[in-house]
């Protein structure tokens, strides 16, 4: 039994590194590469430009928390322009694709931007999130 | 003179981590220390000891009993002081083999040592040394009153022991020296003393004051991250609650907050340990997580049917931009119920507040960390974590303790950062030895927050995984130098 489940494993491919499945276009991959930009982990210097480079790559795919994850780095300015219309945009995306239970919480980060928005550029945001379209 | 007296022949004791088995970090029975006479706090003594810090842990929170402070030091050592003359009265190291695994040398998270608060019962002091033994010492004279026995594993990362019902408890995390994350329990009755352990297949269990047990003796502690799957008896980001059943240590209820999937995914993992208390009959706890809001759950159904509803949680308090390291909830909770009989929840956090987070008292910005109190209000079965004050900014504010109307909180002054711009992820203890400053400690009104005392730039080093223990007028604190500080009215 042993040598069988041995020679199952063996035959398992290895899984490639993360950067190689984030370049091949796993949003999950690019999402997690993004993260690790962010907060400088698995081995990479903190770099918010880079976390914002693959964050929306894997949110051009629909990954939910990659959006969530924008919408943070356009609040605050980190890596990309400070531009909270960008932040709701992308938090109003995020909030529409993200699991039931994380719900609650993109609604709330959305919510606390828009208390900041004119009129204008809340309905601005809301255009943006309309019209955008996973690629 | 003879009043002071008298109050310390009474006693109030501090014996285990929290000062309870529910972790409130509540002092019911201080008579010498209010509101009024905390201004006049000083340094009544402080004393070095010879203790070997490891990796950025030293002194852990001191445990009172009578006159005598039981201070357990990441050097394998536990110093007995007469808190009336500062003197050591006995010391013992635990002495044994190096253990083969160990941490990574430098890693702040696995120190090669004792890292678990030990407990007091019956004038016997249980305390696991670094090899995962425990040692049962007399408080009077350090000996032993039995073999010691195998309960963690070496080098394992155990956090404070808790004790009920000649129950011990305690957790592991970060899987130090590749040992599993888990709850632990053996029965001091047992003379096999097997060891009882729940795995919920989580990160690590890492409340800072280890397990919180209520009054049916179920022991609940945060899980880090993790996924959530109960089909699999996978419990990740929530709040595991175990009791022993027979010669077993058996999950008897849970919570999982909705957003468990966003926490694992963001690293903001529950891991606070929850501090129980009653309120109007009904048994309840307040856990946290470095997300930076307050749960407030139900002993009896944490979460209810599904687990997953709170009977309430409040807004985001801090970390506005999901900071995984410096930001947040950290440690353990507190509460306290005042003379009129309103219950006090009080949660310590990291960086600066939330700039939507509303409370009706403040005391300027804050940026660094700070105590927040809430109010517990109930109405037609609605319960409802009111925001009441927030205190002054404190580096890095840890978890407080209440005594007679006053809060004793500190800020650590320890450098939490664990990436680096210019390099990434580099957790190493003497760069953040290097860059951390010195601990505050601090006494604030417990009804408004307004700062009372503040030791300024009195105390040299900083705080990691220490703790504030208050007895009988005197509040104490041990710090990364291995000094022992004791805050009272009167210098020596």
């Amino acid at each position: 039994m042993l040598p069988l489940l041995l020679l199952l494993l063996l035959a398992q491919p290895a899984r490639p590194p993360l950067r190689e499945r984030a370049a091949n276009g796993d949003p999950d991959a690019q999402f997690t590469l993004g993260k690790n930009y962010e907060a400088g982990r698995g081995g990479l210097k903190k770099d918010y430009a880079q976390a914002a480079t693959w964050y929306l790559k894997s949110a051009e795919q629909g990954n939910a928390y990659a959006e969530a994850s924008l919408g943070i780095l356009y609040r605050a300015g980190k890596g990309v322009p400070r531009d909270e219309v960008q932040a709701e945009m992308w938090f109003l995306i995020s909030a529409e694709r993200c699991a039931e239970g994380d719900r609650d919480t993109i609604l709330e980060m959305r919510d606390s931007v828009a208390a900041h928005l004119t009129p204008r550029q809340l309905a601005e945001a809301r255009r943006l999130a309309h019209e955008w379209k996973p690629k | 003179m003879l009043t002071l007296c008298f109050l310390l022949l009474l006693g109030a004791d501090w014996l285990t981590d929290g000062g309870n088995p529910q972790r409130t970090s509540w002092q019911k029975d201080e008579k010498i220390l209010n509101k009024d006479n905390v201004k006049n706090l000083k340094i009544v003594w402080k004393l070095q000891l010879d203790n070997e810090p490891k990796e950025m842990h030293s002194l852990f929170p001191p445990l009172i009993t009578g006159n005598i402070a039981i201070v357990a030091g990441t050097g394998d050592n536990i110093y007995a002081i007469d808190v009336r003359t500062a003197k050591i009265l006995w010391k013992k190291h635990f002495e044994y083999p190096t253990p083969k695994r160990r941490g990574r040398p430098t890693d702040p998270l696995c120190p090669a040592g004792l890292t678990a608060t030990p407990v007091i019962q019956n004038g016997i002091i249980y305390a696991l040394a670094g090899d995962g033994e425990i040692h049962s010492l007399k408080v009077a004279d350090g000996e032993d009153v039995a073999p010691p026995f195998q309960f963690g594993y070496p080098y394992g990362k155990s956090y404070a022991l808790n004790i009920w019902n000649d129950v011990l408890f305690t957790t592991t995390a970060q899987g130090c020296a590749g040992n599993p994350n888990q709850m632990w329990s053996v029965s001091l009755k047992d003379p096999t003393h097997k060891v009882m352990t729940y795995n919920p297949r989580s990160g690590g269990l890492w409340g800072r004051t280890g397990a919180a047990i209520d009054e049916d003796g179920v022991a609940w502690a945060p899980t880090g991250d993790g996924r959530y799957d109960p089909a699999t008896q996978t419990y990740g980001n929530g709040l595991i609650g175990a009791k022993v059943i027979g010669n077993e240590l058996k999950l008897q209820d849970y919570y999982i907050p909705k957003n468990w999937a966003w926490l694992q995914s963001r690293d903001l993992d529950m891991q606070v340990t929850p501090a129980i208390f009653k309120y109007k009959g009904r048994e309840l706890m307040v856990a946290a997580s470095k997300e930076c809001r307050v749960y407030l759950l139900d002993t009896k159904a944490a979460g209810g049917d599904d687990h997953q509803t709170p009977l309430d949680r409040t807004p985001l308090i801090c970390n506005e931009e999901v900071n995984f390291a410096s930001a947040g909830i950290w440690g353990g909770m507190a509460s306290w119920e005042d003379a009129r009989g309103t219950r006090w929840i009080l949660t310590p956090f990291w960086g600066p507040v939330h700039s939507d987070f509303k409370v009706p008292v403040s005391y300027g910005p804050v940026l660094h960390g700070a105590i927040v109190a809430f109010k517990l209000e109930e109405k037609n079965g609605k319960y409802k974590l009111v925001p009441a004050w927030m205190s002054r900014d404190m580096d890095q504010a840890e978890p407080p303790a209440i005594a007679n109307g006053v809060v004793f909180a500190f800020g650590s002054g320890e450098n939490t950062e664990q990436a680096y711009p210019d390099r990434g992820l580099d957790d190493n203890s003497p760069e953040r030895i290097h860059d951390s400053t010195h601990a505050v400690f601090y006494a604030l009104d417990a009804e408004t927050g307004k700062e009372l005392y503040s030791s300024g730039n009195q105390i040299k080093s900083f705080v990691h995984f220490g703790g504030l223990s208050v007895a009988n007028g005197r509040v104490y604190l041990g710090t990364f130098d291995s000094i022992l500080y004791c805050f009272g009215l009167e210098a020596k």
